[in-house]
Parts: C-alpha cells; sequence; structure tokens
C-alpha cells in the first residue's frame, strides 16, 4: 500500500481514528457533550476530507477498495446522514438518560464507517466485512433502549432475517467464485456465466434486496422500524439503504449482455411490486413509523426503476437520476423522522409516532410542522420540492426507453402515495387536541434540520444548482 | 423583461408580509392584502399597456428548461379577473375569518401567485410546477377554513387534481423527449414544441394526457365529482377563487396547450369531446335544479356553464372560441357573484340550505336585488356578460356540430329553470327568516360586480380585442391542419 493510496483513504481513516477517540474518552471519562463532539468534529473532518480529495476518475486503493465519483457522492450522502443523526441523538436522550449515551456514537461511527467501506468496496471479502460492520453495529442500535421490548423484538428479527440475507449473500458469492474463481467483483461477473453463476447472482441480489426491503423480502421492515428508537430508524433507513444501493446498482451495471434480459424481468417485477404494495399497505397505517417503512419500500422500488433501466441503455442519466433520487428521499427521510425525534425522548416506552399524537402540530409548533410538511410534499413529489426533480428523473428515464409497466407502476404508486401522505399532513393542520412537548433548546440541532430544508426547498426551486453540475460530480458523459 | 416576474412574486412577498402582521396587529391583514391586490391590479395594466411581453430565464440546463413567461392579452385578461376576483375574495371574507387570519391571507395570496404563474408560463416544466402548486394553498384554504365536511372535500380535491396532472406529466415529457428525438434536444418550451410535426398516433395519446388533466379541472362529466364537494366545503374566498379562477386553468389550458399543440388529434377527438360537453351541460342543469343547498345549487350550474366552454373550444370555429372566452369571463364574475351572495347569507343566517331561507326579500330588499340581476345574469339575460359568451358559443358552434348544440341550447332554458328556482326559494314566499340587509362594504362590491357584469354585457368587445390575437392564431393553425 503506497502512501498514496493511503491518502485517499482519509476520509475512512479519520473516522476510524475518531472510533478510537470515543472508546477512550468514554473509558477515561463518561460524558455525553465530549462524546457527541467528537463524533461531529470526526464526520465533518471526515466530510472536509472527501470534498477535498473529490475523486474524479476510478482510483484503485489496493485490491480491496477503489475510489471513484459515484461512490465519492454516495459517501457525501452517508456523512450527511451520520451528522444528521449524531445531532439529533443530543436532545432525545435530553439531559438525564438512563442509558448510557457514549457508545452510541462508537455504533455509529462504526457503520458509517461501514457503510462507507461498502460504497468503495471492490472485492467480494470487502463487500461482506464492511456490510456486516454496518449491519452490526446498526443492530445495536436499534436496541439502543434496551427497556423498550418492541425495540428488543424488532431488533431481534433483525438479527436473524439480516443473518440469513448475509448467508445468502455469502451462498451467492461462493457459487459465482465456484464458476468464476475470482474474487474481483468485476472479474467475477465478467465471466463466462453458467447457471450455477446465475443463481449465485441472483442470491446476491436477493441479500442485497433483502436490506433494500424490496418485494418479497420486505417482511421484516415494518417492525423493525417501528420497534426502534425513532433516531435509530433514520439511520437504518437512510444510511444501510443508500449504502447498499450504491453497491446494488454497480453489480446491476456489471451484468453480462446474454443475462440481461432475465435479470430485467426479474427487477422489473420487484420493483412494480414494491412500488404497488409498499404505498398500498401505507395506506391504513396509523404509527408514522409503520408508514415511513412501507413508504421506504415503495421508494425503493423507484428507485430500482432506475436500476433496471441502467441495464437496457447505457446512459450517464441514469446515474444522475438515482443519485437526485436516492438524495431526495434521504433528504426528506432525515426531516420527517428529525421531527419525530425532537417530539420524542429516549427515556419514553414509546416515541411520538402515532398520528392521533400529532394532531394539530402545526398550531403549536408551526416550524416543526411545516418542516415535516414539506417533507413529505417532498415524498410525494409535489413541484418546488426536491421530490419532484427525483421523480421528473425518474419518468423522464422510464419513458425514455418506453418502459409503460413501470411508468403505470410509478403513477398508481405515486397516486396512493398522495393520500396517506396527505393524511399526515391534514392531520397535522386539524385542531389541535393535546399538548405537544418539544425538545427545548437543541439550538444547533435545530439549525441544521433548518439548513436541510432550506436545501430541500433550494433543489426543488432551483434544480439547476445540483443537476447541471451532477454529470461533473459524478464525473460521467 | 424583469417585472413581468413581479408578478408572481409579489403576491408572495406581500402574502408573507399580511401573516405577519395580521399577527402582530389584528385585521392589518385584509387591509395590506387588499391595498397590495389593487397595487398589483393596476401594475398588471401598467404591464399590458406596453403590450406583449416575455421572459425567458436558463433554469435547468440538464433539460434545457427555462423560466419562461409570456404576458399577451389572453394572458392579461385571466391576470386582471384573478386579481379582481381575489380582491372580491378579500372583502366577501372581511369579517368572516375567525382563526388563523394571518395564515389565511398569506394562502389567499399564495394561491394567487400560483394562478398567475399559470396564466404566464411558457415553459410546460413551468407550467406544470404552477398547476400543482397553486392547489396547495386552495387545499390549506379549504381544510382549515372550510365548512363541516372540510377534510374530505380537501382530500378529494386534491387527489384528483394531483392524480389527473400526473397524466399531464408524463404527456409532457413524452413531447420533450419526442421533441429531442426530432432535434437533437429536450425542450419544454411551447413555441418551440407548436413547431414539431408529431405523428397521428402518438398526437392522441399525449392530447388524452393534457385533456384529462385540464377536463378534471374544468370540470366535465365524468371527472366532475369534487367540484360539488369543494365549492361547498370551501369558505366562501375559496369558493369565490375556485369558482372563479381556478375552473378557468383548465380552460386555459385546452387554449393554451391541448388546442395549438395538437391540433388534428383535437379535430378528431372533437366529437367525443363536444358530446361530453354537452353532457357537461345538461347533467349539471339537472344536479343544479335538484339541490337543497345553496352553494352546491351554484357549484353544479358551474359544470354546467364550463360545458358550454368546452362544446365552444372544440367545435373550432372562430365565433366559438370567442364564445368561449367571454363564457370565462362571464362565469368568472357571475359564479363568483353567486358564491359571495351565498357566503353573505350564510354569514347572517349560519345556514345554506335553501329550506331554511325563504322571502328574505322582505327584510333585505336590496341583497334580494342584487341576488336577482346575479342570477339572471346566471341565466344569460341579454345585456348581461354571460348572454354574449353563450350566444357566441351555441352559434358558433352549430356550424360544426348542429345536433350537439340543439341540445346544448336546452341548457339555457334549463338554467332559467334552477335560477329562478334558486331565487324564489330563497327570496320569496312567506318570511322564513329575517336577515341584515347588506352593508356599506357588501354593498360597494356587489354594486361593482353588478358592473362589471352589465359593462361587459354592453362592451364584450374589450374582452374580444385582448384575446384576438389568440384566437386568430388558432384558426390559423386550424387552418394548415384541415386545409
Amino acid at each position: 500500500m503506497s502512501m498514496q493510496e493511503l491518502w485517499l483513504l482519509l476520509p475512512v481513516l479519520i473516522i476510524s481514528a475518531g472510533i478510537l477517540a470515543v472508546m477512550i474518552q468514554a473509558s477515561w471519562k463518561r460524558s455525553h457533550f465530549i462524546a457527541q463532539g467528537i463524533c461531529l468534529v470526526t464526520l465533518l473532518l471526515a466530510l472536509a476530507a472527501l470534498i477535498y480529495q473529490y475523486p474524479t476518475d476510478v482510483k484503485t486503493i489496493t485490491i480491496l477498495f477503489e475510489y471513484e465519483p459515484i461512490g465519492g457522492f454516495f459517501s457525501l450522502l452517508l456523512l450527511l446522514v451520520g451528522i444528521s443523526v449524531a445531532l439529533l441523538q443530543g436532545p432525545y436522550m435530553g439531559a438525564n438518560c438512563k442509558e448510557v449515551a457514549e457508545e452510541f456514537y462508537l455504533l455509529l461511527l462504526l457503520s458509517c464507517l461501514g457503510a462507507m467501506l461498502l460504497v468503495m468496496s471492490r472485492h467480494v471479502g470487502s463487500v461482506i466485512l464492511s456490510i456486516e460492520l454496518m449491519s452490526l453495529a446498526m443492530l445495536a442500535i436499534l436496541a439502543y433502549n434496551r427497556e423498550r421490548k418492541l425495540a428488543l423484538e424488532g431488533a431481534m428479527k433483525y438479527l436473524l432475517l439480516s443473518g440469513a440475507a448475509t448467508s445468502l449473500l455469502l451462498i451467492g458469492f461462493a457459487l459465482l467464485y465456484a464458476s468464476s474463481g475470482q474474487m474481483m467483483l468485476v472479474d467475477m461477473l465478467q465471466s463466462p456465466m453458467g447457471l450455477m453463476a446465475k443463481s449465485g447472482f441472483v442470491l446476491v441480489l436477493a441479500g442485497l434486496a433483502f436490506k433494500l426491503s424490496l418485494v418479497p423480502l420486505h417482511f421484516w421492515t415494518p417492525d423493525v422500524y417501528q420497534g426502534a428508537p425513532v433516531n435509530s430508524t433514520l439511520l437504518l433507513t437512510s444510511l444501510s439503504k443508500a449504502a447498499v444501493f450504491a453497491l446494488f446498482i454497480k453489480l446491476i451495471l456489471l451484468v453480462p449482455a446474454d443475462f440481461e434480459a432475465d435479470m430485467i424481468r426479474m427487477l422489473s417485477w420487484m420493483a412494480i411490486a414494491s412500488m404497488l404494495l409498499g404505498n398500498w399497505l401505507a395506506l391504513q397505517q396509523q404509527s408514522l413509523k409503520r408508514l415511513m417503512a412501507y413508504s421506504a419500500i415503495a421508494h425503493m422500488g423507484y428507485v430500482l426503476v432506475a436500476g433496471v433501466i441502467a441495464m437496457g441503455i447505457d446512459h450517464s442519466l441514469v446515474l444522475e437520476g438515482v443519485s437526485y433520487y436516492l438524495l431526495a428521499y434521504l433528504v426528506a427521510s432525515i426531516l420527517i423522522f428529525a421531527v419525530l425525534t425532537l417530539l420524542s425522548r429516549l427515556d419514553d416506552q414509546q416515541d411520538v409516532d402515532e398520528l392521533p399524537q400529532l394532531q394539530g402540530l402545526f398550531w403549536q409548533h408551526p416550524w416543526l410542522a411545516s418542516i415535516m410538511t414539506i417533507a413529505f410534499l417532498s415524498l410525494a413529489g409535489m413541484p418546488i420540492t426536491i421530490g419532484f426533480i427525483g421523480k421528473f428523473y425518474l419518468l423522464t428515464l422510464a419513458i425514455k426507453l418506453s418502459a409503460w409497466w413501470l411508468v403505470t407502476a410509478m403513477l398508481v404508486g405515486s397516486a396512493v402515495g398522495l393520500y396517506y401522505y396527505l393524511r399526515v399532513i391534514f392531520t397535522l393542520f386539524a385542531p389541535a387536541k393535546s399538548d405537544i412537548h418539544q425538545a427545548s433548546g437543541a439550538y444547533v440541532t435545530k439549525i441544521w434540520v433548518g439548513l436541510i430544508t432550506a436545501s430541500l426547498l433550494l433543489l426543488g426551486i432551483l434544480p439547476g444548482l445540483l443537476g447541471d453540475q451532477l454529470r461533473s460530480i459524478l464525473a460521467i458523459g | 423583461m424583469v417585472a413581468l416576474s413581479f408578478l408572481i412574486w409579489l403576491p408572495l412577498i406581500f402574502g408573507v408580509f399580511a401573516w405577519i402582521s395580521e399577527n402582530k396587529f389584528k385585521s392589518s391583514g385584509n387591509w395590506i392584502t387588499l391595498i397590495s391586490l389593487s397595487g398589483l391590479l393596476i401594475f398588471s395594466i401598467y404591464l399590458g399597456i406596453n403590450g406583449t411581453s416575455s421572459l425567458s430565464w436558463e433554469w435547468f440546463a440538464r433539460f434545457n428548461i427555462h423560466f419562461a413567461l409570456l404576458f399577451d392579452g389572453l394572458a392579461l385578461l385571466l391576470v386582471i379577473l384573478t386579481i379582481a376576483l381575489a380582491m372580491l375574495a378579500v372583502l366577501v371574507s372581511w369579517n368572516d375569518i375567525e382563526k388563523h387570519r394571518g395564515f389565511f391571507h398569506f394562502n389567499l395570496m399564495f394561491s394567487v401567485a400560483g394562478i398567475i404563474g399559470v396564466f404566464l408560463a411558457a415553459d410546460l416544466f413551468l407550467f406544470f410546477l404552477f398547476w400543482e402548486v397553486m392547489l396547495l394553498p386552495m387545499t390549506a384554504l379549504i381544510l382549515i377554513w372550510g365548512h363541516e365536511g372540510r377534510r374530505y372535500a380537501a382530500l378529494k380535491f386534491f387527489i384528483f387534481t394531483q392524480v389527473s396532472s400526473l397524466l399531464m406529466l408524463v404527456a409532457i415529457i413524452a413531447l420533450a423527449l419526442y421533441h429531442q428525438d426530432q432535434t437533437g434536444e429536450l425542450s419544454f418550451n411551447l413555441g418551440q414544441l407548436q413547431q414539431l410535426v408529431i405523428p397521428e398516433n402518438m398526437q392522441f395519446w399525449l392530447m388524452l394526457g393534457f385533456f384529462i388533466a385540464f377536463a378534471v379541472k374544468l370540470p366535465m362529466v365524468p371527472f366532475h365529482s369534487w367540484l360539488p364537494d369543494a365549492h361547498t366545503q370551501a369558505p366562501t374566498a375559496g369558493s369565490v377563487l375556485l369558482a372563479g379562477i381556478l375552473l378557468k386553468t383548465g380552460a386555459y389550458g385546452l387554449i393554451r396547450i391541448v388546442l395549438p399543440l395538437f391540433p388534428s388529434a383535437t379535430m378528431e377527438f372533437a366529437p367525443v369531446a363536444v358530446t361530453l360537453g354537452v353532457i357537461s351541460i345538461i347533467y349539471g342543469a339537472l344536479m343544479a335544479y335538484s339541490q337543497t343547498d345553496f352553494k352546491r345549487l351554484v357549484a353544479y350550474s358551474s359544470i354546467s356553464h364550463m360545458g358550454f366552454v368546452l362544446l365552444a373550444l372544440f367545435s373550432w370555429h372562430e365565433v366559438a372560441l370567442q364564445g368561449a372566452i367571454l363564457t370565462i369571463v362571464a362565469h368568472g364574475i357571475s359564479s363568483a357573484a353567486l358564491f359571495s351572495m351565498a357566503g353573505l347569507i350564510q354569514h347572517r343566517i349560519h345556514s345554506r340550505e335553501l329550506g331554511k331561507m325563504g322571502g328574505m326579500w322582505a327584510s333585505a330588499p336590496k341583497m334580494a336585488t342584487v341576488t336577482l340581476i346575479f342570477v339572471m345574469a346566471g341565466i344569460g339575460m341579454p345585456g348581461m356578460a354571460n348572454f354574449n359568451g353563450e350566444l357566441f358559443t351555441l352559434l358558433g358552434s352549430y356550424q360544426q356540430f348542429p345536433v350537439q348544440t340543439i341540445v346544448a341550447s336546452l341548457g339555457i332554458v334549463l338554467s332559467a329553470v334552477y335560477g329562478l328556482h334558486l331565487f324564489q326559494r330563497a327570496f320569496q314566499g312567506p318570511p322564513n327568516v329575517d336577515v341584515v340587509d347588506l352593508h356599506m362594504r357588501e354593498l360597494v362590491f356587489t354594486s361593482l360586480l353588478v358592473v362589471a357584469l352589465i359593462y361587459f354585457g354592453l362592451q364584450p368587445h374589450i374582452v374580444l380585442d385582448l384575446s384576438s390575437e389568440t384566437i386568430s392564431s388558432l384558426m390559423q393553425i386550424a387552418g394548415e391542419a384541415h386545409p
């Protein structure tokens, strides 16, 4: 490993150093404030390092990792999520929390590390290692409040099912290795594929589809989302989805030509089923976390549309569309969960997430309610929000390819989605029933949330700001 | 011309200003909204005097999308109508709004900005953006300040219009991609898209995507079912804006987009559209007759009147097109007038049921007189604005679709039936309730409305002059499509 390779690994190294620092700090003097500070500084430094040496072309770092623009963009998103979660944890735990505070930041940094490594992976070994690093750290985060029964139940479900998914992934890679004799992802998929290799590839995709909660591997999502403390749900819905999707799209782009038709058929059905089922099941949910779980299923279906199209044509617009859509989805998810986090407390047995609990939020906390409204409108794809631009990209792609089934499913899904997003928004504006308490203070967190909301609107109103640059950021075409 | 975009920003800025100010000083919001709207009115007339103006800014270069506005005679006409009716909306709900008054003014101004945006947009992406955005404040108006069934009505309103506009979005994107196929460059610009020669089959599907979106807004039977609920449940100001302007955006879309972009598809589709228009006329009129709710009755009558617009537009005849535009203006004024009367009555007797009214002439003769004039305008009495519109429509359409037009003319007879029925049950017969007659403020704006109805009835050429350019270019397109 040369100095230059180490230099390229700088963001990852910074996070690793941060992990050690939090560990040492926790054994030396326990302090929520310092741990949060170290975590934030680490993430911000990593962000700065990433932006400073943002990749313009593909550079390999040993046999395990590569450093390329698309991965760089996804890493930016991951760090954005990490910073949001770290900032939100402070007000969520409050001053006198029963749970210990420092370990959360440790786990958060670990899962960020896993996610960033996953995005950079180019080898089976690094894929498995980083995906497990991310998932295991996340597992502990999901059950962070040990007194909540639902959280434990959810984490247990996640542990078992995620284990099963990882074993699918392993078997898949084993089959691919057996037929090709290669461990590098590129070489593995470019050698001629027999039936064994093909089934191996399908198993790998199934393992990843589990993490993305695509239909029919979505069953764990609502329970885990509902059980977990709301800030952890945010991490689950954004960090792991974005990182895994980066790998997913990388694999899909490597599919050999003779296998493409089958893959398109399979993934199209998964996308259509996810869009329709996710939206359909979200209709009658009373719990916002469950609603967001089903909405995540639907949105992953939308992004998968781009994945399907990526195989059909070799076009830069696909990657732009995926990046923009995921950014839009992440921003909206961060905002919705941020509002819920600011209204909830980790110590309580339940988070504030039932719809009746939020009734009349607008008249009591207009800012929080406005943020939530804007975020839901963005998920619903209303213009002047970033969500619309994401939807516009995907629709353009699907229409360009005349994929009318996908277009129809997207339209039906959006129409159904509109109903339940609107139901939430209407609840926020209904006459207030009871007093709702929000976390007092926490100005830094609130400013950060405000900044994200502003950027959501800004990128929706002036889509050119990012859209025109995206091509050069991703260094395609 | 940068000033053009102020027509969109200014209402938003004043809306925020009114919101903040109302929270600080009670009832200052009314004045700020009213004064800023009058300012806007003068400003838009000033811009209009300078002739057609346009503006185009780079906006989203990746897709070659521009922030392009076009301000011609037709747009001027509708912008003036919008602002004037928004002023009416403020005046009519001066003391009506009891809670969250600041936010109410913001929503009112926000929807004015959105609607003006729709009328000005010269880029389909921008058009779609405003088309969707104007829904938000309108939904809020219904949801927060509406009557008993407001939640259901708001939901239905939003979902109907949103879902139909998704089809339009698909059509817009498909159109832009087709432009890329033909010329190598994506384009959302209306002017550039008009140059395209689109194959028949594709034209039909694209046209359908736009048509459904506009037909829902118009509304046309069978896509009308959101309208009676939304109009009835909305607060008076909301009903005024909905009936007066929002419905017209559908007609405007047909004039600006569907007819010029897809001339041959629309001509082939015309028999279907015209028949649906005639069904709307008759169905709306019959349903209006059977209502016992004042606002619901007027709402159904709107369906009937907008059927005339549909009939006229798809007849592709110069006189009929003039009739359509006259009807748009006339119905905008007369339906808004009737809804504000409904609002005034509801403010007094807390009911919209015709059964609870009756004999109000005795206690409120001024109100009765004014309502009678509005009803007469609505049923198309000569000398009032609506008469010209309907006459022109029937005259023009008869030359293209004689059978349908004969049936449609029954609509005028039926409108007299439901109109007089309405008036008779509310104001004549034995006195049922005592109401306070019109105050000074109410008298002022109702008499302005009366003046407007009579003025446009006697001087229709002002409207025709402003829209002549649009109509003649439409006729030219028609001539090229089917020589």
